[in-house]
């Protein structure tokens, strides 16, 4: 059963590797029916799933924790480490929805990459991407799970520049990966400084949970900080967040897996994980959710005005990052993941359904130049609108359970201010959603006598699976006062919060006074967008609609100065100095071997000479040593 | 299995050199087939020395015949390993060298397995005369594997040098041999020890002069300081696979029984070498580089580059006193690396040189990755791992020398080593430089990557890489590190009694 | 009463007369002269050790090194026939092909 572990991870990895081998063989020699990639790449998650599947079978009711250490990765020192992997309850949580709604979106793909010439690379980074998320996810260490982390964001980095033909994608790809970069450097300097505890012990989460409780409160606190930059460069917060909007550059089946399902919920996955290290440090976690907080609504805002359907979504993807950070900050790692679950389907969802709407729209994403397509595109339009009513928070959708016991539990923990910022980035949200909604589907004056691409019926497929997915997702969590089970939470016993008590009238106050923030924003947008008029030109500017500057912000505080001090190096200091000395320097030593080689005369009895000098010089030194 | 288990390797090699001399008087045997013959009692050797590698054990085969002149332990075992290695990789890669027209016949492959034997003979030597027969049958056979082809008089003129040098540092060992034997009345290893113990009160100071004639013959075939000038002449000289074999196999013999004497006997004697010994690896990595220079010839660059190689084992030999295990360990991994990185770029260059239009200078590899590719990026990774880059088994085996050197205290000559090793750069990246920043030249005559050489070299080529990361992905495969644990368990094996 | 040390002594004089003659002859017989005579120097010594110590090993040695002494000159003097074939001379001074 073990072993299994190791095969959800290898499945796609293979797959990978060999529609890699197949799609440079064809480029060496003939091009190969597109059957060669598409059959594997599709059956891989499926595999997968599957396994995943078992394992979570065995896990539910052995209710064990199983463990499967193949080989010695790495030997520092008396520290062996293992290539491990950790199948718990919340792993294969994760597995499981990620494996699945991959197999989804790698269906989608299929449909949408259809007529693309790199279609067999494509299938080859979508495998790899889902090897290594589903390695970060499974990793029994934070080592083993580095080389997931880091294996996504290659992926991440080389799929946002698919079409590298247009330098903006290329532009774009590098700025995620650099930023990437600052937050993976704080996520190494945290597993670094962890590391210098664990050294009798061994890294893998287990033996890190029995020594945290050794470790000086306020480095323990550095760890979770440091450790923290780096899920906020994965996961997109304040201040790393600026490359997730430009990563919509991507493929948009890209966008929906990477940069919105899996990938980007790693950080949060990361912080659930280390839930033993944060519990001890809850002054970091009421920073991180604080951090969260401010994501959500500041993402929020933005979205508001922003025209790109696929910045809209990224936007908001980074809002709901921003509450799952809230939850995992104040301790409720349960509540975290599971809005990690639902938003994965709703999320994936939206993004296919752009995608759909994209490419029916012959590759438009402005919205203010779609509008009207409910007649056109019935099915797209019904699943984005259970989508879009998820994300609101509107019960019965996904959206809502989860979100619902986020909001309960940042006010449970008495936390008001970041519980008002939560509620109104709910009802900010339900604007710029049905803001979205309306504008893509209603409307008036619209150009109707556009040509609408037909969809095929692989893309509609998992659209409508997805769509079913947002609308159930969210009853394994049904809370005990709506007189559900919540599964989830006493599934995830380990990682639920322990003290949590609120008086059953609170929470339904609670409850109706999001779903009421919620519905004003849905009226808002209603009254503002449903009979939007596409004659009239939309004004795009202001302070919003630019992102409040931050970009240029950025540019101007950290990459101007750069810029210009490695110009100063490159024309001042490296030509004038450095590349002067070190080429007097070499010159000299050039000089240096053109005299040694007057030695090598090729002279034997000079040799000879030269060997008995050596010889009288040695005996001399003896004589002078031995006295 | 009895004691003759543990001389099978000696006796298949010995064996087969015999052989092979008896084959070569028939005309009727072709080249190949007498290269596979020889490289069939090669890995016969192989296997039989494999059989107890990495398993703890000192052993007196036939003590009553050979009263302990002959040791096999861990530590031969695992010489012996390489030495083998180094021989079959020399017929592998000098596959299509050999030819009769290039005037190589039999008799090559009996002397090259005659100069194996000499040099597992020396690894296993356990007293000074029996290995200075050893030496001397290992520097004989290779003389003449030198001068083979007798119509080229620059190989002519290589062996002779080899010679008439090579004799003299073999008269020092002598006579080092006599002065310890008329100091302590024995020649066997271990009671040479006992002997210069303080406790006996004796002076030693005729034993520490012949022990210092020996290092000096050390010095000579390692090719220090002042003992180097052969080398560079002897390499340049030499048909190239028998350069390949001489950089790689014979220094790792030299070292053997070298560092076998020292650890077993010479703990006492050898502090007083430190200053000098110190100066000597200051002055061969100077000399070694400068010369690596000024070279515009590949294989002479090599050759000079061989003599810092010198150098940087030589720190990891001044520290072994202090760091002991980890030391000897050390320039036990840093010979593998050697022996791998040298024999793959002389095998490389061997190759692209087979063709009789010669290919050995810098400028002949201008532009050479276009017309080449996969060439190129091997000799690349050798390059890269002599001059000791992350990722190659060069930089591991430097970094283990360089720390302990530094753990030890000889911070000066870590410092200085670091400094050749910066000047390497110079010389193995204008390979790389030249071979990628230039644009397609019109070559021709350049073999094909195709046959057994090329195959080979890749194998080394990988080898390498996968010595560099040290770990591995691949799972249930050896990591490098278990050449390091049976390097430390062969130096134990020389303690035991 | 001639001693050890008159003996040691000997082989030291004899060991500089043939390094001298390999450091300064130019002809190549002289210097395989000049090698055996290095070589039967170290042969002295080990005969004298032995008598001394009245270890019969220090004489077994010596003709070890009488054999490698002989094939040592085997090499040396098919080489130098070689040499002699193709430039007609067996002066060493001739053998400098390979400088720099």
């Amino acid at each position: 059963m073990n072993t299994l572990l190791m095969w959800i991870v290898l499945s796609p990895l293979l797959t990978s590797i060999f529609i890699g081998m197949v799609y440079m063989w064809g480029l060496k020699y003939h091009k190969l029916a597109r059957q060669w990639y598409i059959v594997p790449a599709l059956i891989s998650p499926f595999v997968s799933f599957v396994l995943a599947c078992f394992v979570f079978w065995e896990i539910l009711t052995q209710n064990n924790i199983l463990v499967y250490k193949p080989y010695v990765w790495l030997s520092i020192e008396n520290v062996d480490i293992y290539m491990g992997f950790l199948g718990d309850k919340l792993s294969i949580l994760m597995v499981l929805f990620v494996s699945f709604v991959g197999w989804m979106i790698h269906i989608y793909a299929s449909a949408y990459m259809q007529d693309d010439e790199g279609e067999g690379k494509f299938f080859f980074y979508f495998n790899l991407f889902l090897a290594s998320m589903l390695l970060l996810v499974l990793a029994d260490g934070p080592l083993i799970m580095f080389i997931g982390w880091e294996g996504v964001g290659v992926c991440s980095y080389l799929l946002i520049g698919f079409y590298f033909r247009v330098s903006q994608n290329v532009v774009a790809g590098n700025k995620a990966f650099i930023v990437n970069r600052v937050g993976d450097f704080g996520f190494v300097i945290g597993m670094v400084t962890l590391f210098f505890y664990c050294t009798d012990v061994g890294f893998d989460y287990a033996s890190i949970k029995q020594v945290v409780g050794n470790i000086p409160s306020f480095t323990l606190a550095f760890i979770g900080l440091m450790l923290f930059v780096g899920a906020m460069g994965k996961s997109a917060q304040i201040p790393l967040y600026v490359w997730l909007p430009d990563a919509m550059a991507g493929p948009t089946p890209v966008s929906a897996l990477i940069h919105a399902a899996t990938m980007v919920t790693a950080g949060v996955y990361m912080v659930a994980r280390f839930n033993f290290l944060y519990e001890l440090i809850p002054q970091v976690g009421v920073f991180i959710a604080y951090v969260g907080a401010l994501s959500a609504f500041f993402a929020a805002i933005i979205a508001t005005k922003q025209t790109d359907i696929k910045k809209i979504l990224a936007y908001s993807t980074m809002s709901q990052l921003g509450y799952m950070f809230i939850a995992v900050g104040l301790g409720g790692y349960a509540s975290g993941v599971f809005h990690v679950f639902t938003h994965a389907f709703f999320k994936a969802l939206l993004f296919m359904g752009a995608g759909a709407v994209m490419t029916a729209l012959h590759h438009e994403q402005d919205i203010f130049k779609m509008g009207g397509l409910r007649q056109k595109l019935p099915l797209v339009h019904g699943c984005m609108l259970v989508a879009t009513l998820a994300l609101c928070g509107i019960p019965p959708f996904a959206g809502f359970f989860s979100k619902d016991q986020i909001l309960l539990e940042a006010f449970a923990s008495g936390h008001y201010l970041l519980w008002s910022i939560a509620t109104l980035t709910a009802g900010l949200s339900a604007y710029y959603m049905f803001r979205l909604f309306f504008v893509v589907f209603e409307g008036k004056n619209y150009n109707s006598s556009r040509h609408i691409h037909r969809l095929s019926k692989t893309m509609q497929v998992p659209i409508f699976v997805l769509a079913i997915g947002s609308l159930m997702a969210g009853f394994i969590g049904v809370p005990l006062v709506l007189g559900g089970d919540n599964h989830i939470a006493s599934y995830l016993f380990e990682w639920t919060k322990k003290s949590l008590h609120v008086e059953h009238s609170i929470e339904f106050a609670l409850m109706g006074l999001s779903v009421t923030v919620a519905l004003v924003g849905v009226v808002l947008a209603y009254v503002k967008f449903y009979r939007y008029d596409f004659k009239k030109e939309y004004v795009s500017k202001g302070i919003v609609y630019n992102k409040f500057y931050v970009d240029e912000f950025y540019h101007l505080l950290i990459v101007l100065p750069l810029q210009s001090l490695s110009s100063f190096i490159a024309s001042r200091l490296d030509i004038q100095i450095i590349d002067a000395l070190i080429m007097g320097a070499c010159r000299g030593v050039i000089k240096g071997g053109r005299f040694v080689s007057l030695l090598q005369n090729a002279n034997t009895r000079f040799y000879s000479l030269l060997m008995m000098c050596g010889v009288s010089v040695f005996f001399i030194y003896l004589i002078l040593v031995l006295g | 299995m009895g004691d003759i288990s543990y001389l099978l390797p000696l006796l298949f090699v010995g064996v087969g050199a015999v052989v092979l001399m008896l084959l070569s008087y028939t005309k009727s045997l072709s080249i190949s087939s007498i290269a596979k013959i020889a490289l069939g009692f090669l890995v016969l050797a192989f296997i039989s020395n494999v059989y107890y590698f990495g398993e703890l054990h000192k052993v007196y085969p036939y003590e009553n015949v050979f009263f302990g002149m002959i040791v096999s332990d861990t530590y031969s075992v695992y010489f012996n390993s390489i030495l083998l290695v180094g021989a079959i990789a020399t017929i592998l890669i000098g596959w299509d060298y050999f030819r009769p027209d290039r005037r190589f016949t039999g008799e090559f492959f009996s002397l090259l397995l005659f100069s194996t034997f000499g040099m597992m003979l020396l690894v296993q030597s356990a007293e000074l005369l029996s290995a200075f027969i050893a030496l001397e049958i290992a520097s004989l056979s290779l003389y003449v594997m030198i001068g083979f082809q007798t119509d080229n008089i620059r190989r002519v003129e290589a062996s002779y040098r080899y010679l008439v040098l090579g004799s003299l540092s073999g008269v020092l060992f002598l006579f080092g041999t006599a002065l310890i034997y008329a100091s302590t009345k024995t020649t066997f290893l271990g009671n040479i020890g006992v002997e210069l113990l303080p406790q006996t009160g004796k002076d030693i100071s005729l034993a520490i002069g012949g022990a210092t004639l020996i290092l000096i013959t050390f010095l000579f075939k390692i090719s220090a300081f002042p003992f180097q000038n052969w080398t560079i002449d002897v390499y340049d000289g030499s048909p190239l696979p028998v350069s390949a074999y001489m950089a790689s196999t014979f220094k790792v013999a030299v070292f053997a029984f070298m560092l076998r004497f020292v650890a077993m006997d010479l703990g006492y004697i050898k502090d007083y070498w430190d200053g000098l010994l110190m100066g000597v690896i200051i002055l061969t990595l100077a000399y070694g580089t400068f010369l690596a220079l000024a070279q515009n010839n590949l294989k002479r660059m090599l050759a000079s580059s061989s003599i810092v190689h010198t150098g940087y084992l030589l720190i990891a030999f001044v520290s072994i006193d202090i760091i002991g295990e980890s030391a000897s360990s050390s320039i036990i991994y840093y010979l593998i690396a050697y022996f791998l990185s040298a024999m793959g770029a002389f095998g490389l260059i061997s190759y692209i040189s087979s063709s009789d239009k010669l290919r050995l200078t810098y400028e002949d590899f201008k532009g050479f990755s276009h017309v080449r590719p996969y060439m190129s990026a091997m000799l690349s990774i050798f390059m890269l791992s002599l001059a000791g880059l992350p990722g190659t088994i060069g930089f591991i085996g430097k970094f283990y020398i360089f720390s302990g050197a530094i753990e030890a205290g000889y911070t000066v000559l870590a410092t200085s080593a670091i400094l050749a090793t910066f000047i390497s750069i110079y010389y193995y990246f204008k390979l790389i430089a030249l071979m990628y920043f230039y644009p397609s030249p019109i070559l021709s005559n350049v073999p094909p990557l195709k046959g057994l050489p090329p195959i080979f070299i890749g194998f080394i080529a990988i080898a390498v890489l996968w010595g560099g990361i040290g770990n591995t992905f691949i799972a249930f495969f050896p990591s490098i590190d278990f050449l390091i644990d049976v390097a430390k368990l062969s130096h134990r094996s020389l303690f035991l009694q | 009463m001639i001693g050890l040390e008159h003996y040691l002594v000997l082989t030291g004089i004899l060991f500089s007369i043939g390094i001298v003659g390999v450091i300064r002859r130019t002809n190549l017989l002289m210097l395989f002269f000049s090698t055996e005579i290095l070589l039967n120097a170290v042969n002295i010594g080990f005969a004298a050790v032995s008598k001394y110590y009245g270890d019969l090993n220090g004489q077994i040695f010596s003709f070890f090194i009488i054999a490698i002494a002989a094939s040592e000159v085997a090499v040396g003097l098919g080489l130098l026939v070689l040499w002699y074939k193709k430039e007609g001379t067996i002066d060493l001074t001739s053998l400098q092909m390979m400088k720099g």
